[in-house]
């Protein structure tokens, strides 16, 4: 008895479709109770939902490297995680330490706030701290000329009138 | 192998990736014709159906045997469907409602639909069914699930899914007579 590989084999000149032996069962039978169905029932009892040729087996493949395989995948990048963690662990320790280290050499210098004596803070603070009033002023752009002319003004009589008032006695000297 | 067996199996790290394989190949089937039934479209279906098992493997030691295995399966597919449409829609910017019919309106120019006018006209009549009663008639009518089976998945009495089913039943006749 010839066995379907050697009637193959005697060309004929014709040729079928890729794997169609292979799924030829499957399509016969899924159209014999396609048939069976319309004729005997009143509604479809098939969808007509069609699925790709091989469609459930490379299924479980893409479902397996999303999971199973994914996770094994994983497990070097977890440790690359673990020594970044540690790396990080060990850069916040050699920073605080370089920090109490540095504090610890002002203090021992002295010159921390704590010894600043409160004389030295005020003189600070009058020699390079404008007053308030005079801060107003410069920041009030909207009246900034005519505030400026004003102060000029009343300083220029308080001067003039106690350089009179200072310099009386040589008013003698107008009068030579 | 039972279920039970399965479970144990699946909850044992050093067991789970092979026991996960497993699950896969006896539920794949069962659960893309539960998905696909209510999404339409093959390609929709796949994104869902690798979805619900990547939740599935994630979160198994979650699973406290409270439910069979399936019905927990079901459950999640049933719910990644529903989160799915109304996602799509919102996408599409049309309501939930809106969606079946869109679907349905490019269903004929699908190549993995290759059902004819009836088939494509009951389609369409489970299209305006409110979504339980959808869920319901599939499973039952489609998947041909058991009433006791499909209560345990929608956590719905046999009662009142055997009255969801009735009305499902009655719309879908009322279509397609005028229609």
């Amino acid at each position: 008895m010839k066995l379907n590989n050697d009637i193959a084999k005697k060309s004929t000149g014709f040729v079928i479709p890729k794997a169609y032996f292979e799924i030829f069962e499957t399509r016969m039978l899924k159209k014999i109770s396609k048939t069976k169905e319309t004729t005997q029932k009143h509604l479809p009892k098939n969808t007509g939902f069609e699925v790709p040729e091989a469609y459930f087996s490379t299924l479980e493949k893409s479902v397996l490297d999303q999971t199973v395989n994914h996770r094994k995948g994983k497990v070097i990048k977890l440790w690359y995680n673990r020594i970044a963690k540690v790396a990080a662990i060990l850069l916040i320790l050699i920073t605080g330490y370089g920090i109490l280290n540095l504090n610890h050499r002002v203090t021992e210098k002295g010159d921390t706030f704590s010894n600043i004596s409160k004389e030295d803070l005020e003189l600070y603070i009058e020699n390079n701290i404008l007053p308030y009033s005079e801060m107003r002023s410069l920041l009030d752009t909207d009246n900034e000329f005519d505030v400026a002319e004003t102060n000029i003004n009343e300083l220029n009589r308080e001067v003039i009138l106690k350089y009179f008032d200072n310099e009386l006695d040589d008013l003698d000297l107008l009068d030579e | 192998m039972q279920e039970e067996e399965l479970i144990q199996l699946l909850q044992n790290p050093d067991k789970k990736d092979e026991a996960f394989s497993l699950l896969v190949k006896e539920y794949k089937v069962r659960l893309y014709w539960h998905i696909r039934n209510f999404v339409k479209i093959h390609e929709d279906a796949d994104d869902v159906l690798q979805n619900v098992f990547i939740k599935v493997y994630r979160n198994i030691h979650k699973f406290k045997g409270e439910s069979k295995l399936y019905s927990w399966m079901y459950r999640i597919a049933s719910n990644e469907s529903i989160t799915f449409l109304n996602k799509k829609a919102k996408k599409l910017q049309i309501s939930n409602e809106e969606i079946q019919d869109y679907i349905l309106d490019n269903l004929q120019s699908d190549v993995y639909f290759e059902g004819d006018e009836i088939q494509l006209k009951l389609q369409k009549a489970i299209a305006k069914l409110p979504e339980k009663q959808q869920l319901v008639f599939n499973m039952k009518y489609f998947q041909e699930l058991k009433y006791k089976e499909m209560s345990e998945i929608l956590e719905t009495s046999v009662g009142a899914l055997k009255s969801n089913y009735h009305h499902a039943v009655k719309k879908i006749e009322s279509y397609l007579k005028k229609y």
